[in-house]
């Protein structure tokens, strides 16, 4: 480890993030190796660790002959400044050595709160923010992750953007890199050709026109781009990588256990959810494929903690033979499996005796919405009755704290639909007093709202934020309707949610906002304690930025929206569709009852979804 | 069921695992190596670890001891062998044995402390280490559960050398009480720092080298 980060290390907390080494750390002997990828995540090495895309996109670009890549991750503030003090560039775990030198840079985006940690990285690395300030082919700059189906707010800082899924878009990337630095072409030469690979989104070679009114008149792609980039989407879950034999912290990370992928995509069309359209088709795996891939990944890391994971994992077809095939090893091994995020509806008492098997954890049901009428609206098909019995299963198995999660500020609410979250938290109560077996130990319910965000390419992506002096009215008004000790309430700071719509629904010329708040900020603006809400309204207001215009306002049919040239497979007459159903309170079924046409499983070779 | 003592090591980038993250390392990689340990009682069993004396984050060490429980009929000896594969690099079983020490007997560590001058100026400042380490009296500020509290280095440090190691570096070799009171190695750069502010270095690195019993044999 080279001297001058060895002496800052004793300054910092928690330095083990900083120091790479950790078991499963893939390095490769410099001379043997002819592309260097930094793999960077725009947030801390806790958070960055646990996302499990990172890791996949580790192995499958270090399966690769002659491509090392290699782990960056975002310093906390303490490390960040005496780097910058030391004069210390970014640097990549596994060798030490610096971003600056690396071939390709690229960011894993998950969410737009970590725009900044971009900036933040890319500054710390010494790395000009803006592409257009980087003259030559190396190093390429680029980033994925969900948050590309908007890539327009770093547009100006990113050479290109994966769209979809990255596994294989990742390695071509890489490869063509590899040619272009062999035969010397130019960066303008390399962007063409990427631009000609499917889902590769090179917002250099789109030029947009505005209208008077702000709002876009036209999206004009020049060279090779395509009018439209459709995203990537790997095929066959069972036959693609997945990290069995993965790197293994050496320090606690947030999400310290195996994790396995049940499947891709969602079955039931929430229609505020971005990922439920993101994601389609619904790709899952085999059953006997995840029963091997756990085991082995849990054999290879020593974790005692496996959770199955997807958009909704209680919708696996075969939940029950794979909680089977993994309890059957786990369970002797003192082993524990976890499903998070369950669905009110199929809440099974045998499910939840099955996770109970070897360690219990609190529940959480999202019923998203107070009210039926207003679950109508969203698609959310769950009613009162599926949730109150689901409670009533979970009391009755002697469960006694349950998590209610809602969002506020949903398209057509009105204060009754407020009202009704605390007469649903209300029952939830009452069925707890007439069904609970173990009155002794009390219950806790606790109600969390969170702020509605229109997100890009789902059926609610023309609608209008609320206020942030409307969501402090409702939020004080559910405050006010709740009515037992028994029922803890918290919300989300409406501010936070209001940059968060603002960078979803923005376009390009949110960069300099981006750059001038990072100037008065610094990274991890994820982070409570370094979100400043001054920072952004004054950065607005520098730049001539009206962030209502992305936010706050209801936008048009036929309206060009920043994220045009990008498809994620959906049609969008499909999501105005179901936008106008949303309207009438209408419900549409889930794609198990009856395909909605989405479009999506065009992307597939075969034309095949969820089967 | 076996009592098993392990000598380990933890050098480079390793030594920048904090205890608690440590003991989290050895349970993965028990695991992971197939050696069967004993779990601790409850609800949420671990593989239980003991470690005799915990390491300063920042320190290295070629002289860790790891008390486990074996459960299956394997033998002490074997196990550095089964487990090493397993561990992240800088972490490394020297060697394992039956324990023959009660913890409670470890007293003493020697460990070193090199200090480093950027101004390549070692040789010029060793008499003046050598002058306060052979103080009667070294009292130092130390960090306690309950704040500052003061503490005399000179009756809990014994044998110190002072070696030029280069024209930047001085090796500074000790024997330190280890419990009652605790010294840990940075206590030394403590009372230069503190004592003889004129002569702090620019950077200091820490090493355990041997553990002790009250005997002064090694702690077995």
């Amino acid at each position: 480890m080279e001297q001058r980060i060895e002496r800052i290390l004793p300054k910092v907390q928690k330095p083990a993030r900083y120091t790479g080494g950790e078991y499963g750390e893939i390095m490769k002997n410099k001379d043997e190796v002819d592309v260097r990828f930094a793999l960077c995540f725009p947030d801390t090495y806790e958070i960055g660790m646990s996302n499990l895309g990172l890791r996949i996109l580790y192995g499958v670009l270090n399966k690769m002959d002659g491509v090392w890549c290699e782990r960056v991750f975002e310093p906390w503030r303490d490390m960040a400044e005496e780097m910058r003090k030391e004069g210390i560039p970014l640097y990549a775990l596994e060798s030490g050595d610096p971003v600056k030198d690396f071939d390709i840079i690229g960011f894993s985006v998950g969410y737009e709160m970590s725009y900044l940690g971009i900036l933040d990285m890319l500054d710390l690395a010494g790395i000009p923010l803006r592409s257009a300030d980087r003259k030559e082919l190396t190093p390429i700059v680029f980033a994925g992750g969900t948050c590309m189906y908007n890539p327009e707010p770093i547009a100006d800082f990113i050479d290109l953007a994966v769209i979809g899924e990255g596994e294989e878009a990742d390695a071509e990337i890489t490869e063509l890199y590899r040619k272009a630095k062999q035969e010397g072409w130019s960066k303008a030469q390399f962007l063409n050709e990427a631009a000609k690979i499917q889902g590769i989104y090179v917002p250099s070679l789109y030029d947009i026109e505005y209208n008077e009114d702000g709002t876009i008149k036209s999206i004009n792609p020049k060279g090779d781009a395509p009018a439209v980039v459709t995203k990537r989407i790997i095929e066959n879950l069972d036959e693609s990588y997945f990290p069995t034999d993965t790197i293994v912290p050496s320090t606690e990370i947030v999400h310290d256990r195996t994790v396995l992928e049940l499947f891709r995509g969602c079955v039931r069309g929430c229609r505020f959810c971005q990922a439920g359209y993101v994601y389609r088709p619904i790709r899952r795996k085999k059953c006997e494929t995840l029963v091997k891939q756990g085991i082995e990944a849990l054999k290879n890391s020593g974790y005692e903690e496996i959770s199955l994971s997807s958009l909704s994992t209680s919708d696996y077809k075969e939940l029950t033979g794979l909680c089977d095939g993994l309890l059957e090893w786990c369970e002797p091994r003192k082993v524990s499996l976890s499903l998070p995020s369950l669905r009110a509806d199929n809440f099974s008492m045998d499910l939840m005796k099955k996770v109970q098997k070897v360690r219990k954890s609190g529940l959480t049901f999202a019923p998203e919405a107070g009210s039926q009428r207003m679950r109508d609206v969203i698609n959310k098909n769950v009613t009162e009755e599926d949730i109150l019995n689901s409670c009533r299963t979970a009391f009755e198995g002697g469960w006694s704290s349950v998590k209610l999660y809602f969002m506020m500020g949903l398209p057509t609410e009105t204060d009754e639909d407020i009202i009704a979250i605390a007469d649903l938290a209300f029952k939830v109560l009452n069925t707890w007093k007439k069904y609970a077996t173990n009155k002794a130990r009390g219950v806790k319910i606790t109600v969390s709202t969170s702020c509605f965000v229109p997100k890009p390419m789902s059926p609610f992506q023309w609608e209008a934020q609320d206020s942030m002096e409307e969501f402090l009215r409702k939020q004080q008004l559910l405050k006010d309707n709740m009515r037992s000790k028994a029922i803890s309430y918290s919300w989300h700071d409406s501010t936070v949610s209001f940059i968060e719509a603002v960078l979803a629904l923005g376009d390009r010329r949110l960069a300099p906002v981006l750059e001038s708040v990072f100037k008065r900020t610094g990274g991890l603006a994820a982070w409570e304690e370094f979100f400043s809400e001054e920072a952004w309204n004054e950065s607005f207001a520098e730049n001539g930025v009206d962030p209502h215009f992305y936010a706050n306002r209801e936008k048009g049919k036929d309206e060009i929206l920043p994220w045009s040239m990008i498809s994620a497979g959906v049609k969008t007459e499909h999501l105005w569709e179901e936008r106008e159903r949303s309207r009438r309170a209408e419900i549409t079924p889930d794609c198990r009852n009856q395909c909605a046409n989405c479009g999506a499983r065009k992307l597939s070779k075969e034309g095949r979804c969820d089967e | 069921m076996s009592k098993c003592r392990i000598r380990f090591e933890k050098t480079g980038r390793a030594k920048y695992i904090s205890h608690l993250d440590l003991m989290r390392t050895f349970q993965h990689a028990f695991i992971r190596s197939g050696i069967k340990i004993k779990h601790t009682e409850g609800f949420n069993p671990h593989p239980y670890i003991s470690m005799a004396l915990p390491l300063q984050l920042g320190c290295e060490s070629v002289c860790e001891v790891l008390d486990i429980q074996i459960e299956d009929n394997m033998s002490p000896k074997s196990v550095p062998a089964k487990l090493n594969p397993w561990l992240p690099e800088g972490i490394r079983a020297i060697s394992a044995a039956l324990p023959i020490n009660k913890v409670g007997l470890l007293k003493y560590v020697r460990c070193s402390v090199t200090i480093v001058y950027d101004d390549a100026k070692a040789e010029e400042r060793k008499a003046a280490v050598e002058e306060l380490f052979a103080r009667e009296s070294l009292v130092i500020m130390k960090k306690t559960k309950r704040g500052f509290g003061e503490l005399d280095l000179a009756p809990n440090v014994s044998e110190v050398s002072v070696e030029t190691v280069s024209d930047t570096e001085l090796k500074i070799t000790a024997l330190v009480s280890a419990v009652e009171p605790t010294v840990n190695p940075s206590n030394l750069l403590d009372a230069i720092t503190q004592n003889a502010p004129e002569i702090a270095p620019d950077f200091a690195k820490y090493m355990r080298l041997e553990v002790y019993d009250s005997s002064m044999k090694p702690f077995m």
